[in-house]
């Protein structure tokens, strides 16, 4: 078919092509609803045959005609000529109805089919030699001419009204359609007689009129395909003369009577069955590969965390550190390269927070903890026991010892010195070696203990000599003055933790000809360098003032024991006899004046500033000078002990001692009580403690007490704790003793009515003058030389 | 420096009346101990949970302070902890011998 238009036309009647419906599809569906009839007749004529009156009577040939039933897109209830209201224009305007079908499909095709009576036109008019003849156009022009005019009338009313055109048209090709299909059944059953035999005339014009129903596009396609030169239907009608046109009117009358219009001819072999060859290529298919790889799973972890206040302030504390570490970063950026690791290195050891130092603090913590559950009643008794039994003795006391402190390795030492720290009350050194100096060991220690651990020193230092002295400084309680048996001085601190000294002088120029006895911190200088003071065997006392690194040494005073009078010499030359200094004190309240003890008994009251005289010389004693101490209340009173037995107090500017007194034993050290001004304590070589308070007697101690068995240990040294009631005593084996005092070793002065403005201690200072007012010795007034008695 | 650590704990030991000494890293391992195992692993679980609760009270009352040592009397023993943090050290103590 050359109509491949699968278009239901609208409009399609069914009562005007009833002729055709008859024959083509009208007997299926009518047969069906006749039958339907009939069967509800069957019953129905059982009955009586009930008529409606006014039925209309139809002749047996009425009743037989077949009335057909068709399906139709058209709605044929739907009364034409629908008016509605129209507001706008005032009138009524006709309803326009909805179309009620729609084309699907539309493909204009130049194919033919082989067989369809156009393909045997075509091939006729070709001929034999597949060539378009002028004839054969001309021919064709002529036959098309009619319908290209007819066409075009009919465009011309296709844009009047749609409607109209599609029903005049729908009635064209009903009637084309029905005739191409009767001519295709006769050709079919021509066919079937004559094979290949070249088409009849009927099958043309069958064709022919199929042909008319075509569309001029699908004409134009056609002829187009036919070949070149063949003109299309409007332009042939144009140009051709009424002749041809009449013979082209008559032509199609022809066709549709089923006659013969064009010459047979030979009918060219087509090969194929249609007029054109398709060729598919079908491209490689690439072959799909199903490929899968596994990416490594992203890390994943478990987290939780709990939030307190005290988390978010430590993050937020830290985000402050960290910016303020990058502030100052930023404000010293490269300083000072080197010598930072060695910073780094000290660091390491004396910061506080480094993690080492912190377990050590730890452990000693806890140590402390257990020498506190240990010695729980001792720690008890020293902090609240007071001995009741003072109550009923009058002027008499005991001592409550308390711990003992000893160091294992220094078991065998001598206590030669022990001294109180100034700020950490219950702290304090205690120097080790050896006061026979027969049998020096090449060995020395200090050890710091404090009274929370007993049982081992807070800082060890051991020494390559014997140490014979040691002291805080007062202020920078951290550095301990050391002065050893070798001569050397060195000044340790104790918060670097380490054995080693940060000042000291050994060098063989830099330090004393003979053992150090005592040190003592000066008053710093006036560009503030710490300064201490030695005092030595060989005569010398220095000053040491310590600069950046090294300790400066200069002389402050050669003891000569007889100024300006050398004595001779075994072979006529003279020397100058120095003393050896034993002991030093300065004065409390004027710190360019001290007092020096010497192994010879003098005692020589020395000024800073005067290097070659002595301001006053007193002969206290007759063997060495152990120890001068000055009151704390009384800046001119001081006491001497020594080893001729006996303790005296002396007054500045007196040569004659104030009170003395005999202890019948060597006095290892004496030293006055920082509580009150009339009490001092006193160690004596026989192992015993001797207190006195001179306002309770002037000549009996208020207490002597046995610390340390008579026959094998020996006291050596003695110092009263600045605050609590306490004295710590060492002796020959390195064990130093607490004792505490009870309550009439320490009795306070009472205030009169007359006193009460008083402080504790104006009272203090009166209670000492009251007793030195009794001893003082009235100045003996000179008499005049008498004028008399001059000579004349 | 190290040496005085170890020195501090031997005398500890040594000490009168203490059972047992057991030093806990941060991750609340015993990495030392005078105890049997059984007991010191015992010990280091409790105390470590009980000092972190101790802290955190003392943090929680306020952040500025800080909790540095740990005392616990009990009838028998006296359990002395130092919680740091990178450390808890504990020494248990009979305080009656």
């Amino acid at each position: 078919m050359p109509r491949s238009k699968g278009v239901l036309r609208p409009g399609t009647s069914v009562l005007k092509g009833k002729a055709s419906t008859l024959k083509l599809h009208g007997p299926v569906p009518s047969d069906a609803s006749r039958l339907d009839l009939e069967d509800t007749n069957e019953w129905s004529r059982a009955r009586a045959l009930v008529k409606p009156d006014d039925q209309l009577d139809l002749s047996e040939a009425e009743l037989k005609e077949e009335i057909a039933r068709v399906l139709t897109i058209r709605t044929p209830q739907l009364s034409e000529g629908l008016v509605i209201w129209s507001h706008k224009e005032a009138a009524f305007v006709p309803r326009t109805v909805p179309t009620t079908g729609a084309v699907l499909l539309d493909v204009p095709s130049t194919c033919l089919h082989v067989d369809s009576p156009e393909a045997r036109e075509q091939a006729a008019y070709l001929g034999p030699s597949g060539r378009i003849t002028l004839a054969d156009t001309l021919t064709l022009a002529a036959k098309a001419a009619p319908k290209a005019v007819r066409e075009k009338s009919r465009k011309g009313g296709e844009d009047e009204e749609d409607e109209e055109e599609g029903d005049g048209d729908g009635d064209g090709d009903e009637g084309d359609g029905d005739e191409g299909e009767q001519g295709g059944q006769e050709r079919g059953s021509v066919s079937e007689g004559a094979g290949d035999a070249p088409p009849p005339g009927a099958e043309a014009g069958a064709e022919k009129a199929a042909d008319a129903g075509t569309d001029t596009r699908a004409e134009d396609g056609a002829d187009g395909g036919d070949g070149e030169g063949a003109p299309d239907g409007e332009g042939a009608g144009d140009g051709e003369d009424g002749a041809s046109l009449a013979e082209g009117e008559e032509g199609a009358e022809g066709e549709a009577e089923g006659g013969v219009a064009v010459a047979p001819r030979p009918v060219k072999k087509v090969a194929n069955q249609f007029n054109f060859c398709d060729r598919a290529a079908l491209t490689y298919n690439n072959p799909s590969r199903t490929l899968s790889t596994q990416t490594e799973p992203p890390p994943r972890a478990v987290f939780s965390e709990q939030v307190m206040q005290w988390i978010i302030y430590d993050a937020y504390q830290k985000d402050w550190e960290e910016k303020q570490a990058g502030k100052e970063k930023e404000v010293k950026q490269a300083p000072k390269q080197f010598g930072r690791q060695a910073e780094r290195k000290l660091d390491e050891r004396t910061n506080p927070n480094s993690s080492l130092n912190r377990s050590i603090r730890a452990a000693k913590t806890i140590e402390r903890m257990l020498n506190q559950n240990t010695s729980d009643d001792i720690a008890k008794d020293c902090r609240y026991y007071e001995d009741g039994s003072d109550e009923f003795r009058e002027g008499a006391g005991t001592l409550l010892p308390l711990w003992k402190f000893h160091y294992e390795p220094t078991k065998k030492f001598h206590v030669t010195n022990i001294c109180w720290n100034p700020r950490y009350q219950d702290m304090f050194a205690v120097t080790l070696g050896y006061l026979e100096f027969m049998k020096q060991a090449a060995a020395g220690a200090v050890c710091v203990f404090t009274m929370k651990n007993p049982s081992y020193p807070e800082y060890v230092l051991h020494t390559t000599s014997s140490v014979m002295t040691a002291e805080f400084h007062h202020e920078q309680v951290n550095l301990l003055a050391v002065g050893l048996y070798d001569g050397s001085v060195a000044v340790y601190d104790l918060q670097l933790s380490q054995q080693d000294p940060v000042f000291r002088s050994d060098s063989v120029h830099n330090k004393h000809c003979d053992m150090v006895w005592q040190v003592t911190w000066g008053q710093d200088t006036a560009d503030g360098e710490l300064n201490l003071y030695s005092v030595s065997n060989d005569g010398q006392v220095f000053n040491w003032v310590l600069t950046s690194s090294t300790l400066h040494q200069t002389t402050v005073i050669s003891l000569v024991l007889e100024r300006g009078t050398p004595v001779a010499g075994p072979d006529g030359t003279t020397l100058t006899i120095t003393g050896c200094g034993t002991a030093i004190a300065f004065h409390p309240t004027n710190p360019k004046v001290f007092l020096v003890g010497t192994e010879e008994g003098q005692v020589f009251k020395c000024s800073t500033e005067y290097t070659s005289m002595y301001l006053l010389s007193y002969s206290a004693h007759h063997m060495p000078v152990h120890r001068i101490h000055f009151n704390y209340y009384l800046p001119d009173i001081f006491i001497t002990c020594s080893a001729d037995w006996r303790i005296k107090i002396w007054e500045e500017g007196r040569t004659e001692p104030l009170f003395v007194f005999d202890l019948h034993c060597s006095v290892g050290d004496v030293q006055w009580a920082p509580y009150s001004s009339t009490v001092f304590a006193a160690v004596t070589l026989d192992g015993k403690a001797h207190v006195y308070d001179l306002n309770v007697s002037r000549y009996q101690p208020i207490c002597v007490q046995n610390i340390v068995s008579r026959k094998k240990n020996r006291l050596t040294r003695l110092a009263f704790n600045k605050k609590h009631p306490l004295i710590v005593v060492g002796d020959e084996r390195g064990t130093v003793t607490s004792l505490k005092l009870s309550p009439n070793l320490r009795v306070k002065p009472k205030a009169t009515k007359k006193q009460a403005h008083l402080t504790p201690r104006d009272l203090e200072v009166l209670k000492m003058d009251k007793l030195l007012a009794l001893v003082r010795e009235p100045f003996i007034l000179q008499r005049p030389p008498d004028a008399e008695q001059q000579p004349e | 420096m190290a040496s005085e650590v170890e020195e501090t704990l031997k005398r500890i030991q040594a000490h009168k009346g203490v059972v047992g000494t057991i030093v806990v890293n941060a991750e609340g391992i015993p990495i030392k101990t005078t105890l049997d195992n059984t007991t010191t692993v015992q010990y280091a679980g409790l105390i470590g949970q009980l000092s972190d609760k101790a802290r955190s009270v003392v943090r929680d009352l306020d952040p500025t302070n800080d909790l540095t040592f740990l005392r616990i009397r009990t009838k028998k023993h006296e359990i002395m902890v130092a919680p740091d943090r990178e450390f808890i050290l504990i020494v248990i103590q009979n305080p009656m011998d």
